[in-house]
C-alpha cells in the first residue's frame, strides 16, 4: 500500500510538470490550428538557457525561470513572425515541415554550442530544494516535488490569464472561430505572436525547472515533445483543461508502468494507453 | 497519350540515370544516387496515403522496419533470398497496416496522426526489448556469394545502384497507374471530402484501408533493400532514426499528392543532407544539420505548395501561349 502511494505520488510529481510542458503546445495548437514539432526543442532551450545562467552566476534553475520563460517568449514571437506567418494559408504538411525544420535547427544550434554531453546541475550546489522528504512515509525527491508544485502554480496563473484578461480571452475567441473573432475586431496576427510567445515560455520555464534534476542534452526534446503531442492529443486538441488532467494521467500511468516493467516498455505503455483512450473517445477527454 | 511532346522528359531523364554509372564510378556519388533511389521508393509509398487520400502518417518507419526485419531474420535463421524475404515483409506490412487501419481510421486529422507517431514509438519500444528479433543490438545479415538471388554485391555498388533504381521505377510506375485508376479517383476523393465521397457511394473505409495497404507495402520493399544494402538491421538505425520523418518531409517539400513531387523532394534533400554532411559535418557538429534545416525554412517559406511550386511558375505561361485551340470540354475524355 506505501509502495503504490509512492509510485502514484511520483506519477503525479512528474503528471504536472508534464501538463506544464503540454499546455504550452495546446494553446499554439488551440489557437492557430498548427502542431509545433519544434515544441520538444523549445523545452531543450530552456534547459540550456537554466544551465547557462547557473554556469555563469550559480543562481538556481528556480530562479532562471523566468529567464528562460522571457528567452522562449522571443523565441516563440520570433518563429511565428519570421516563418510560420509566412506558411499560415499552406497546408498541414507544410506547417507541420516548417515547425519540424525550426526544432532541428534549435536542436543541432543547441549542439553546436554546448556539444553533445549529458550536463547536469549539480545537487549540492543548488540552493533550493536538495535531498528528499518524506510524505506520509513515501520518500520523495525534493526538488521533483517543488517542481511540480511550481508546475502547478505556473499552469494556474496561465489560466487566470486565460480566462480574466482580454488578451486571453481574445486567445480564446480566435482558438473557438477565429472569423467571428476577426469581424468581433480582434486583431489576428497579434493574438497569433502573443500566443506563440506565451506557448514557447510557458515550455521555456517547464525546461529550466526540469533542468533542476533531469539531465540536459541537444536530443532531450525528442521524448518531451512526443509525450506532449500524445497529452495533447488525449485531453482534446484546443482543450487547455483536457491537457492538465491528461498530462497528469499519463504521469501516473507512466510510474505505476515502470513499476512493473523496465523503462523503454513504459513508453510502449504509455503510447498503449493513449490509443486505448482515443478509440473510445476519438476526440480525446475534453475534445469537442 | 504516352508519346506526347511534354513527356518526353520522363523517359529521357531516367535513361541518362540508367547511364550514370558508366561515366562515373565513384563510390561517394553511387552512394548518393542510391540513398535517392531508396527514398524515392519510400516517399513514393508515404505518397499513396498522405499525399493522394489525404491521410497523414508518421507511423511509416514501422512498414520499412518490417521490410528490413523480415529478410533479414528470414536470411539468417532459413538461409532464404531476399527476394522471397522482400515478399514476405510485403505480405507482413500489408496485415500490419489493415490492423492498425481498421481502429486507427475512426480518428479523424491530428488525432490520426498523433496515434500513427504513438505506434512508431510503441514498435520502437518493443523492437528494443524483442530479443527474437536481435534485441537492441540488432541483426547481422551474413555474407553470402555475391549474385543476384543473394541480393549481395560485395563492394561493388553498380548492382545495388541498378535494383534500388528498377525497384524505384517499380514504385513510381504503380503509383502513376493508381493515380490515373478510378481507386485513385476515389482517394483523391477521401482527400477532398470524406463526407460527400460517402455520400456518392464511395466506401470510405475501404478505400483508406487500400491506400494505407498499398502504401505499406512499398515502404517495406524500400526496407528490404535497406537491410541488404547495409548488412545490418538495428532498432536505432530503421526505427529510432527519423525515417519515417524523412519521407514525409521529402514528400511535402517535393509536392505532396502529385507523382513527381516525392521523386524532387528525394532528389533535393537526400544531396543536400550528404553534401552539406560530408563537407562540413565532420569539422563543425551541428552547423551542417542546422544549414540543413534552414534551407527546408526557405523552400517552405517561399513556395508553400513545396519545390513543385517553382517549376509550375516558370512553366505556366509558355505553355499557355503554346496552345492555339483553347480546349473546351475534352477533358472529359482523359
Amino acid at each position: 500500500m506505501e509502495l503504490l502511494f509512492q509510485i502514484i505520488l511520483n506519477g503525479l510529481i512528474w503528471g504536472s510538470i508534464y501538463a506544464l510542458i503540454a499546455i504550452g503546445l495546446s494553446l499554439i495548437w488551440g489557437v492557430m490550428d498548427i502542431v509545433n514539432f519544434a515544441h520538444g526543442d523549445f523545452l531543450v532551450v530552456g534547459m540550456y538557457v537554466a544551465y547557462s545562467v547557473f554556469a555563469a552566476t550559480q543562481l538556481d534553475p528556480l530562479i532562471a525561470a523566468p529567464i528562460a520563460g522571457i528567452v522562449l517568449f522571443v523565441v516563440g514571437m520570433l518563429t511565428y513572425y519570421l516563418i510560420i506567418r509566412r506558411v499560415e494559408g499552406a497546408s498541414l504538411l507544410i506547417q507541420i515541415v516548417a515547425t519540424f525544420a525550426v526544432g532541428l535547427f534549435l536542436k543541432n544550434l543547441m549542439q553546436f554550442i554546448f556539444k553533445t554531453d549529458y550536463l547536469l546541475i549539480k545537487d549540492e550546489q543548488q540552493s533550493f530544494f536538495s535531498g528528499s522528504v518524506t510524505l506520509f512515509g513515501a520518500d520523495i525527491n525534493s526538488a521533483q516535488l517543488a517542481t511540480a508544485v511550481i508546475s502547478i502554480i505556473v499552469a494556474g496563473i496561465f489560466f487566470v490569464f486565460v480566462y480574466n484578461t482580454r488578451t486571453g480571452r481574445s486567445m480564446l475567441a480566435v482558438s473557438e472561430n477565429p472569423y467571428a473573432a476577426k469581424l468581433m475586431g480582434i486583431n489576428i496576427t497579434k493574438i497569433n505572436v502573443i500566443a506563440w510567445g506565451l506557448g514557447a515560455a510557458i515550455v521555456g520555464i517547464s525546461g529550466a525547472l526540469l533542468s533542476k534534476f533531469y539531465y540536459i542534452f541537444p536530443t532531450a526534446g525528442a521524448h518531451f515533445g512526443l509525450l506532449s503531442f500524445i497529452i495533447v492529443a488525449m485531453g482534446g486538441f484546443k482543450s487547455m483543461w483536457g491537457a492538465l488532467v491528461a498530462g497528469i494521467t499519463v504521469g501516473v500511468v507512466e510510474a505505476l508502468a515502470s513499476f512493473a516493467s523496465n523503462s523503454s516498455l513504459k513508453v510502449a505503455f504509455v503510447f498503449l494507453v493513449y490509443i486505448v483512450v482515443v478509440l473510445i473517445r476519438p476526440k480525446g477527454f475534453l475534445g469537442k | 497519350m504516352m508519346l506526347q511532346k511534354k513527356n518526353l522528359p520522363y523517359m529521357v531523364i531516367p535513361l541518362l540515370i540508367m547511364l550514370i554509372p558508366l561515366f562515373l564510378k565513384d563510390a561517394y556519388f553511387m552512394q548518393i544516387f542510391i540513398l535517392f533511389f531508396m527514398y524515392v521508393i519510400l516517399a513514393t509509398g508515404w505518397n499513396i496515403i498522405g499525399g493522394f487520400t489525404g491521410q497523414v502518417s508518421f507511423g511509416h518507419g514501422v512498414f520499412f522496419a518490417i521490410g528490413a526485419y523480415s529478410s533479414a531474420m528470414l536470411s539468417l535463421r532459413f538461409e532464404l533470398s531476399p527476394w522471397i524475404g522482400m515478399v514476405v515483409g510485403m505480405v507482413i506490412s500489408a496485415f500490419v497496416a489493415l490492423a492498425i487501419g481498421l481502429p486507427f481510421f475512426r480518428l479523424s486529422g491530428h488525432y490520426f496522426a498523433i496515434a500513427t507517431l504513438a505506434l512508431a514509438g510503441i514498435a520502437s519500444a518493443l523492437s528494443l526489448n524483442w530479443d527474437f528479433i536481435g534485441g537492441s543490438t540488432g541483426l547481422y545479415l551474413p555474407i553470402k556469394e555475391s549474385g543476384f538471388w543473394n541480393l549481395q554485391f560485395g563492394a561493388d555498388k553498380i548492382q545495388y545502384y541498378y535494383i534500388v533504381f528498377f525497384l524505384a521505377i517499380l514504385a513510381v510506375l504503380f503509383s502513376l497507374y493508381l493515380s490515373r485508376s478510378r481507386v485513385g479517383y476515389y482517394f483523391r476523393a477521401i482527400k477532398e471530402n470524406g463526407e460527400a465521397a460517402a455520400s456518392l457511394g464511395i466506401d470510405v473505409l475501404k478505400y483508406k484501408l487500400l491506400a494505407f495497404v498499398y502504401s505499406a507495402v512499398i515502404v517495406s520493399i524500400g526496407g528490404t533493400f535497406y537491410s541488404q544494402y547495409y548488412l545490418y538491421v538495428n532498432p536505432e538505425g530503421v526505427l529510432n532514426s527519423d525515417i519515417g520523418i524523412q519521407m514525409v518531409l521529402m514528400t511535402v517539400l517535393g509536392g505532396v499528392g502529385t507523382i513527381i513531387g516525392p521523386i524532387i523532394g528525394a532528389a533535393f534533400l537526400v544531396p543536400l543532407s550528404e553534401l552539406i554532411r560530408g563537407y562540413i559535418g565532420g569539422t563543425f557538429t551541428g552547423v551542417d544539420q542546422m544549414i540543413y534545416a534552414f534551407i527546408i525554412i526557405l523552400v517552405v517559406t517561399m513556395q508553400p505548395t513545396g519545390i513543385i511550386g517553382f517549376l509550375k511558375k516558370k512553366n505556366r505561361k509558355p505553355g499557355y501561349l503554346n496552345k492555339k485551340i483553347p480546349k473546351t470540354g475534352g477533358d472529359l475524355h482523359d
